[in-house]
């Protein structure tokens, strides 16, 4: 029989009590080695009451409004991890915002606007021209930038000489002018390894801006032919690479109904996985035209790779948020 | 003895009170609550789970038009409306997903958790067409970047609304007579399912659901197809189905689910509803509601 001590107890009291608070102690325990960009500094009671805070009232109404203990339990959970994902992402986050902020002052493209923590172009008119967020990143996804991984302990190499600059002025260009956090979240949607755990962000926090500069000029990308063994040669080394996951996702690309089924996960899942692991391959493959590419090669390598794909079971299992 | 960080967590608890600003708690499933437009409800099927704002219903049918919410502080992307703490009728902001308005049966619904006053309603479902429209509303700011915590509540959330979609709702059958007779003797239902003679004479009258393993013993004891002994079955009568769809019944019916099986749970409680309505007058809704309550009444907590 379940238990509603969580429940009974807030109706008694108004409000969240000892019941919960043992219950959200508990689920930050089982989460936190999962979290290793967590500092060990980080005491789990002070984590379970930051948590609180930012959550509230309504964290109180919905683990009340579930029907027994288990359930408001896989609920915190749930709001645990959504909660904790922000936290580690928020380091490389803000030091990706510095990074970017002294690159644009550095630069003679771009002036600080009237508006505070707001940029425009120098010679452009300080203004908003009301442009979507979508449409900035698919500017973002266009520019090409190459990204070097980083070698052993070396930094990530963002961008050849001015590639990072030439992203950036298409994308104030666009927008008339933005906010560093706009512009921030625009390099982070474009650049998802810098916001990947604990090593990205160590990499991103000891990123010398000036070794991008130092580096020598892309390929011209005069002959199709080079690129278009550039691309295959690129999906190659990239297969290996793949989890088994990230396989189905490519095998299903085109169709999310039909991953959602495959990995038994919903729709809205489906897309995200396709849309994560497409902004990866465009990180990688240098911008989105080429990103495009190396995803068709990528399809026929793994299509043809079929026989030694694994099984598909252990996968469903692992993706698996719907049971 | 409390230390600093619990103390800290019971000053954030008190400030974080649970239940609508006004009229006190309005929790649970009060047998007085209908589904009604306004109404932000608790869903959940099976392990799929969501809030959700009622901003239609058809009664006859039992199925509501739902919008998606979100609770959780900073889940929102550019097609949320969000009704700041100000302006909300909980101790803390409600984020809605108006475009993504979809029917689901009353059976997903539980907990009433909120009411929003009509005029704020209308604002929150026109919104979209109308950009800003009140004090305290307004557009979410941004959708969030992928892979981040607000990226992974939205898709569980849509996910759940999906799974709550095609959740069973009432299907009515056409008759509320057996299409036939049982046509077997008395005792022999009594030796066979070793029930008493009670539940024996409610079978035999159509008015007791078998399992298919009874049926299937019956059949063979009294010498008849299996169909037989199902079309001698009585559905439950239209208004009493209807009325078991209520969320009222969600936690009575939970409670007898035996692994999470609610459909065969509600229609045991329909049973047992019918069998009592064989000693009793009157139809309806209304009366179904009242032995329906009865029944619960007797079995305590």
């Amino acid at each position: 029989m379940s238990t509603t001590h969580i429940r009974d107890e807030a109706e008694a009291l108004g409000h969240l009590g000892n019941a919960a608070l043992t219950m959200m102690r508990s689920v930050f325990h089982e989460h936190m080695p999962r979290f290793p960009g967590l500092d060990d500094a980080d005491d789990v009671d002070d984590l379970v009451n930051d948590f609180f805070e930012a959550k509230g009232a309504g964290y109180a109404n919905a683990v009340t409004a579930v029907p027994d203990d288990g359930a408001a339990r896989r609920l915190t959970s749930k709001w645990v991890e959504h909660w904790l994902v922000d936290q580690v992402r928020k380091r490389p986050w803000g030091a990706l915002r510095n990074r970017l902020e002294k690159r644009l002052e550095r630069s003679n493209l771009f002036a600080t606007s009237a508006l505070a923590h707001h940029w425009t172009l120098a010679d452009g008119e300080d203004t908003d021209l009301l442009v979507g967020g979508d449409e900035l990143r698919a500017i973002a996804a266009s520019a090409p930038v190459e990204v070097a991984p980083a070698l052993g302990d070396g930094p990530v190499r963002l961008g050849r000489t001015g590639q990072l600059e030439e992203m950036l002025l298409r994308v104030l260009t666009a927008a008339g002018r933005l906010h560093v956090s706009d512009l921030t979240d625009i390099c982070a949607h474009r650049f998802p390894s810098l916001l990947e755990t604990t090593d990205a962000f160590d990499a991103t926090a000891e990123i010398d801006w000036d070794i991008i500069e130092e580096t020598v000029p892309g390929h011209d990308g005069a002959a199709t032919a080079v690129a278009k063994r550039h691309h295959e040669h690129r999906a190659a080394q990239l297969l290996p690479t793949l989890s088994a996951r990230d396989r189905t996702v490519i095998r299903f690309f085109d169709d999310p109904r039909g991953l959602a089924t495959e990995l038994g996960v919903g729709r809205s899942s489906a897309y995200s996985l396709i849309a994560q692991l497409r902004t990866r391959l465009i990180e990688t493959a240098g911008d989105a035209e080429r990103g495009r590419e190396v995803v068709a090669a990528l399809i026929g390598l793994v299509l043809d790779d079929g026989a030694v794909v694994p099984s598909l079971d252990d996968m469903s299992m692992e993706g698996s948020n719907a049971n | 003895m409390p230390t600093e960080s619990s103390e800290r967590w019971f000053e954030l608890a008190r400030r974080a009170p649970i239940g609508p600003k006004r009229g006190g708690l309005l929790r649970s499933a009060n047998p007085t609550d209908d589904v009604s437009v306004g109404q932000i409800r608790q869903a959940y099927w099976r392990e799929s789970t969501a809030a959700l704002l009622i901003t239609g219903v058809d009664d006859s049918l039992a199925r509501a038009r739902a919008v998606p919410v979100a609770l959780e502080t900073g889940v929102e992307d550019t097609s949320t409306v969000v009704v700041e703490a100000d302006a909300s009728p909980l101790y803390g902001p409600i984020a809605f997903w108006p475009d993504a308005a979809a029917e689901i049966p009353f059976a997903v619904l539980d907990t009433l958790i909120a009411s929003i006053p009509r005029q704020l309603l209308e604002i929150i479902t026109e919104a979209t067409h109308h950009g800003d429209a009140a004090e305290g509303l307004r557009r979410g700011h941004a959708n969030p970047l992928l892979g981040s915590g607000a990226a992974m509540a939205i898709d569980e959330l849509f996910d759940a609304f999906e799974v709550l979609q095609n959740a069973p709702g009432l299907t009515l059958s056409a008759a509320a007579t057996p299409l036939a007779q049982l046509d077997v003797p008395l005792p022999l239902i009594v030796d066979t399912l070793h029930v008493p003679q009670a539940r024996a004479m409610a079978i035999r009258i159509g008015k007791e659901p078998l399992t298919r393993d009874e049926a299937l013993q019956l059949a063979a004891a009294a010498n008849l197809a299996v169909d037989d002994i199902l079309n001698a079955i009585a559905p439950l009568p239209v208004d009493l189905a209807r009325e078991l769809q209520e969320p009222r019944w969600r936690k009575p019916i939970r409670r007898r689910a035996v692994d999470g099986d609610e459909d065969g749970a509600r229609t045991q409680l329909g049973y047992e509803a019918y069998q009592l309505a064989a000693r009793e007058t009157g139809q309806g809704q209304q009366h179904w509601r009242q032995r329906l309550e009865a029944i619960v009444a007797a079995e305590g907590r």
